[in-house]
């Protein structure tokens, strides 16, 4: 049963016109680290990636578990198939926690190929050269489980505007809050996974891009308070969720 | 097997279900009513995916609600036309096969029993999206009986079916029943529910109007004037004919359009008095038919009585 939902919520994430998107992502950000290799010579392989990475392949991760984590209700209730998968008996604690499990899998995958694509462009060829490259896969690893917990959060209890949400939470305060003053960070989850990442900052490097990065702000977190903060996130956001789906109603309403 | 006992539910300000006690055994019944009357509310609630507001439901003894007990043992095709399109017609089926419990290789074995049985093994393989109307539902039947269910809940099963389809449909229902499942089955077309059961629920924006054998509810209906309509080359003379019948309460000649509509209080007798008419009085009829003999006539009836 559970290798049925698994593979069954796998499949519907992973269709062709779902998955390009993200494909094209990535191949944009390999290319930006090619083309600042070709437009800045002198440049490290190791600033280019780390720039690079924090702009685009730690913001796919985050983006897509928009997208997959909230497939997992959202996408459903809207499409109606949800009538099928309520009507099994499938406690309703695990159908949401399998198919959760099946959002992490594809934003890991495909946060993982999108860096070892900027690693591979940054580094002129061959990905396994960075130093950073085994840190960022466990950011971003950790980062589609906490990412993808709290969408499903908000995608059990507003089910209907959930997507509008989360990507308000991607985009606007995943964006600034790193860049602030004051401790405000602390609940940002990027700023979380940079804390495990720990990319190097040149001063000569654009204020612009650095901003982009999120990198103005005074992020003082280690790796030793991140990683159990981003273990704690999903076990607790999951939780939540798979006592909210089993005690609320999840059938659209309709004239009848 | 389902008990209802005041069972109500609500929509914010607005009641979908109102009060209504019943219970239903194995066999198949048939729950009619008019688009908005609740029928598809009331199979939700049966079907575990909403609570009643009020009053209480139970299905095998146990709420229904997110129950995979009860769920184990019970199917549903709803009347939503959704799928997950780009899959085949087997791998959907297949899937919820899995969903209720079977391992991988029961699971395809009891598909491909149950798309032989519904007549869609043919077309198996083929994406749900290029399938046609009356596919779906066969598909819609087929996940719905897949885990060998003893209650099997439909909602406008026959919608988009031909006829042959439709003779087929509620062939393989009727099997079902007799082989002591519970089947229940929504529709708004009172022909449909006629030529599949007898055993009849009748909803009315909400409430249970009545509830038992459609020959008794009709018995119900024709103690109340009942219009016939009946046509004619001499209108006239159908008029005369039928005027001095004591059942008859009075006529509207309509001898331009070739017709004349009477109200009668006992429509069995009137039918019969027709027969008569045309046999040993000679008088020549076109056709008859009856305005009153539809589900909004039905309703009506039943409503003011």
């Amino acid at each position: 049963m559970v290798r049925a939902i698994y593979l069954q919520a796998v499949g519907e994430y992973t269709r062709f016109r779902r998955v390009i998107p993200w494909l094209l992502l990535a191949a944009f950000g390999a290319f930006g680290a090619y083309m600042w290799a070709a437009f800045a010579r002198g440049s490290l392989g190791i600033d280019r990636y780390s720039m690079v990475s924090y702009m685009l392949v730690f913001r796919i991760a985050g983006f897509s578990a928009v997208f997959f984590a909230t497939a997992n209700v959202t996408a459903e209730v809207e499409q109606r198939t949800i009538v099928y998968l309520l009507t099994r008996p499938v406690p309703r604690w695990m159908l949401l926690t399998v198919r959760y499990l099946a959002a992490v899998t594809v934003v890991t995958v495909i946060g993982i190929v999108a860096a070892l694509a900027v690693s591979a462009a940054a580094f002129g060829g061959n990905p396994f050269v960075n130093p950073l490259l085994g840190k960022d896969i466990l950011a971003l690893v950790l980062g589609a489980f906490a990412y993808s917990g709290a969408f499903v959060l908000v995608s059990v209890v507003f089910p209907t505007r959930a997507m509008i949400i989360c990507l308000v939470y991607v985009f606007g305060w995943e964006g600034l809050v790193p860049n602030m003053p004051g401790t405000m960070y602390y609940l940002s989850i990027f700023s979380h996974l940079q804390a495990i990442a720990q990319h190097p900052v040149q001063s000569d490097t654009n204020p612009f891009i650095i901003f982009l990065a999120s990198m103005t702000g005074t992020n003082t977190l280690s790796a030793s308070v991140s990683v159990p903060v981003l273990i704690l996130i999903p076990v607790a956001t999951v939780a939540a969720a798979a006592a909210w789906f089993t005690h609320f109603e999840f059938v659209p309403r309709d004239d009848e | 097997m389902i008990v209802m006992q005041g069972v109500s539910r609500w929509y914010g300000q607005v009641i979908g279900v109102n009060d209504v006690t019943c219970t239903l055994t194995p066999g198949l019944a048939a729950l009619l009513g008019q688009n908005g009357a609740g029928k598809t509310t009331l199979l939700r609630m049966i079907t575990g995916q909403l609570r009643p507001t009020t009053g209480t439901l139970t299905v095998f003894g146990e709420e229904p609600f997110a129950n995979p007990n009860v769920l184990k043992r019970l199917g549903y095709c709803p009347d939503v036309d959704n799928f997950y399109e780009h899959s085949t017609g087997r791998a959907f089926v297949q899937f919820l096969a899995e969903l209720g419990g079977m391992s991988h290789s029961i699971a395809r074995d009891r598909t491909g029993q149950m798309l032989e049985m519904v007549g869609m093994a043919h077309a198996a393989d083929r994406k749900i999206a290029g399938y046609s109307k009356g596919m779906r539902q066969r598909i819609k039947l087929a996940q719905a009986m897949v885990h060998d269910p003893e209650i099997i809940v439909l909602d406008e099963p026959l919608n988009g079916l031909d006829p042959v389809g439709r003779h087929e449909y509620i062939e393989l229902l009727h099997r079902l029943a007799g082989e002591g499942r519970t089947i229940v089955v929504s529709s708004h077309i009172l022909y449909e529910v006629e030529t599949m059961t007898k055993s009849l629920l009748l909803l009315h924006r909400g409430r249970l109007l009545a509830e038992g054998d459609l020959r008794v509810i009709r018995s119900l209906i024709d103690q109340h004037p009942h219009r016939v309509r009946v046509e004619g080359p001499e209108p006239r003379a159908i008029a005369l004919a039928t005027l001095t019948l004591p059942y008859v309460l009075s006529l509207d000649l309509r001898e331009s359009e070739g017709y004349v509509e009477i109200e009668v209080k006992d429509p069995e007798s009137f039918y019969r008095a027709l027969a008569d008419m045309v046999l040993l009085r000679k008088i020549e009829l076109t056709g008859f038919s009856s305005p009153d003999n539809n589900l909004e006539s039905v309703f009506r009836y039943l409503v003011t009585t």
